[in-house]
C-alpha cells in the first residue's frame, strides 16, 4: 500500500460518503446509506449528524441552500478524493488477505 | 385528566446521562410525561401511562452549526423536549423507534466530550476554589483560636469544610462517571437505556439535604446571633447577688462606681464548648483613700473574666489559646510553679497584675488594676472554683 498520510476512515464516514457521492438532502443520506450498504448499516441521526459536521470542517464535504429549507450535501473534490483512497486501502487489504483466505464467499467458516 | 402537571426534583446529575433516559422512561409508565426541565426542576404532565422511549443527547443547542440538528432528529421520529446545560433530552414520537439517535459508540464518545471537558473544567476550577477557601478559614481560624471556644467559631469552619468538600466529591464524582461514559463507548459498546437509577437518586438525596440543612441552619444560627448582638444590652448592671468570679466586694467593702457608662457591668454568654462563659467589669472609686502618692482617689478597677469548659481536656486547649491570645496584646504570663490551682499562670507589672487559672474545667482569668495584693484576688479566685 502506497505510504499513507491519510487516517483511516471509521466504516460510518465511509458509507456517508458514499451515499453522498451524489448530491442528497440530510435526511435522504440516512436511507442511502441503508440501500448502499445492503441494509447492513443502520445510521441514527445524531451519528449521522456528527459525520455530516465534522466532515464539513475537514471540507470533504459542502452544504447548499437550495430554498431556504431543504439542504443538500455535495461532496467535495476533497471528499471524492478521501473516499476513492479510502477505497484503494480497503481493496488492498482485501486483496492481502487472498492468498491466505481466499475469496470473501468461502471464508470465515 | 386535564393539564394536570407536577414538578419534581432533578436528583440525578447532569452526567447522569443513562440515568436520566431511564428515570423519564419510568415516569411515563407512571402516567407522568416530561414537558420540561427547569434549573433543578423537571416538569410533568399527566398523562396514560404509556412506555415511551426517552434519549439524553449532548450539544449546545444555540450553536449555529447545531441549528438543523433538532430538525433533523424530529424526521427521525425523535422530538426535542427539555434542554439541561449540554443535556437536550428527546421524546420517541413513534413509540417504538427502532431507530436510535446514536448507532456509533465512537460517534457517539465525540458528541459526548464537550460536556466531558466542560465538567473537567468546572470540576478543577471548583477544587482550586474549595482549596483557596478551605486555607483562607483554616488560617483564619488560627488567628484566632480563643474564638472557636466562646462563638462557636469552629461550627463555621465546619459547615464551610462540609459545604465545600460535598461540592467537590460531587465534581470528582462527575468527572470520573465522565471518563467511564468515554471508555466504555470508545470500546465499542452502546450507552445502557434503562439503567437503575434508584440509589443514585437516593445518594444525592441524602447527600444533598443533609447539606443544605446544614447551611441553612448555619445561616439561621448566624442570623439569630446577629439579631441577639443587636438587641442585647451592652452593658447590663451587675447584680447585687455574689457572682461566681471574682469580684470587688470579695476583696473591698466600702466602694463607689465612677457613674459612666460602659465602665461596669456583668455579661453571661454561652457557647457549645464552654456553656458559662462570664464577663464583668468594674471600675469603682473608695471613698476616703488615696492612691499611694496621694495624687488622687484611689479607683482600682478589675476585669474578671469565668469559664466552665465542656471538659478538662478542652480547658487546659482554651488556657493554652486564651494565654497566647493575650500574651499577643502585652500580658506576660509566668506560670506559677506551686498553686492549689491546676494550673495558674502570672502577669505583673506595678498596679497591674493578670493572671489566667484553671481548677478541673474551670478557667478564670482577672486582669486588675489597683494597689491591692495579686494573691488575695487569686485565693478569691480559688475559692469560687472550689465552690
Amino acid at each position: 500500500m502506497a505510504n499513507d498520510q491519510r487516517a483511516p476512515m471509521t466504516e460510518a464516514m465511509y458509507y456517508v460518503l458514499l451515499a453522498l457521492y451524489n448530491p442528497l438532502h440530510g435526511y435522504a443520506v440516512m436511507d442511502e446509506v441503508k440501500k448502499v450498504s445492503n441494509g447492513r448499516i443502520i445510521m441514527g441521526p445524531g451519528t449521522l449528524y456528527g459525520i455530516l459536521k465534522r466532515m464539513q470542517q475537514e471540507n470533504f464535504i459542502v452544504l447548499d441552500e437550495l430554498d431556504g429549507r431543504r439542504k443538500i450535501y455535495h461532496i467535495t473534490e476533497n471528499g471524492r478524493e478521501a473516499l476513492k483512497h479510502e477505497h484503494q486501502r480497503l481493496t488492498c487489504m482485501v486483496d492481502d488477505g487472498k492468498p491466505l483466505l481466499g475469496n470473501g464467499d468461502s471464508n470465515g467458516k | 385528566m386535564e393539564n394536570k402537571l407536577k414538578r419534581k426534583m432533578l436528583w440525578l446529575d447532569a452526567w447522569d446521562i443513562e440515568e436520566q433516559e431511564a428515570w423519564f422512561s419510568h415516569m411515563s409508565l407512571q402516567g407522568w410525561k416530561l414537558i420540561g426541565i427547569s434549573k433543578w426542576m423537571a416538569e410533568f404532565e399527566k398523562c396514560e401511562p404509556q412506555k415511551v422511549n426517552y434519549r439524553c443527547d449532548v450539544f449546545k443547542l444555540n450553536d449555529k452549526s447545531e441549528n438543523n440538528r433538532i430538525e433533523f432528529y424530529k424526521q427521525s421520529g425523535w422530538e426535542h423536549i427539555a434542554t439541561r446545560g449540554f443535556i437536550q433530552v428527546f421524546r420517541d414520537m413513534k413509540g417504538d423507534n427502532s431507530l436510535e439517535i446514536h448507532t456509533d459508540p465512537i460517534e457517539q464518545a465525540a458528541t459526548l466530550s464537550i460536556l466531558k471537558q466542560d465538567i473537567t473544567k468546572r470540576g478543577i476550577l471548583t477544587l482550586l476554589l474549595s482549596v483557596i477557601t478551605l486555607m483562607l478559614i483554616v488560617g483564619a481560624h488560627q488567628i484566632d483560636p480563643v474564638g472557636n471556644y466562646l462563638n462557636d467559631k469552629f461550627i463555621e469552619t465546619i459547615v464551610l469544610i462540609i459545604a465545600y468538600m460535598s461540592i467537590s466529591i460531587t465534581m470528582v464524582n462527575g468527572m470520573i462517571h465522565m471518563s467511564k461514559l468515554m471508555k466504555r463507548l470508545k470500546s465499542g459498546s452502546l450507552l445502557e437505556h434503562e439503567k437503575s437509577y434508584h440509589r443514585k437518586i437516593k445518594r444525592n438525596k441524602v447527600v444533598g439535604i443533609t447539606v443544605i440543612f446544614i447551611l441553612s441552619l448555619w445561616v439561621l444560627t448566624v442570623f439569630l446571633n446577629l439579631m441577639n448582638s443587636l438587641q442585647e444590652d451592652r452593658f447590663p448592671a451587675i447584680p447585687k447577688t455574689e457572682l461566681p468570679i471574682v469580684q470587688m466586694a470579695d476583696f473591698i467593702d466600702d466602694f463607689t462606681y465612677i457613674d459612666e457608662e460602659g465602665l461596669s457591668y456583668f455579661k453571661e454568654n454561652s457557647s457549645f464548648l464552654v456553656p458559662r462563659q462570664y464577663q464583668l467589669e468594674q471600675m469603682v472609686e473608695v471613698p476616703g483613700e488615696t492612691w499611694e502618692d496621694n495624687s488622687d482617689i484611689y479607683s482600682p478597677s478589675i476585669s474578671s473574666f469565668g469559664y466552665e469548659v465542656r471538659s478538662e481536656w478542652l480547658a487546659k486547649k482554651f488556657v493554652q489559646d486564651l494565654k497566647e491570645k493575650h500574651t499577643y496584646y502585652a500580658e506576660n504570663y509566668v506560670k506559677v510553679p506551686e498553686s492549689k490551682f491546676d494550673e495558674l499562670w502570672l502577669s505583673q507589672g506595678n498596679f497591674n497584675a493578670a493572671f489566667i487559672a484553671r481548677k478541673h474545667n474551670k478557667v478564670y482569668r482577672v486582669l486588675y488594676y489597683g494597689k491591692g495584693s495579686i494573691d488575695e484576688i487569686i485565693e478569691r479566685a480559688l475559692a469560687k472554683a472550689e465552690r
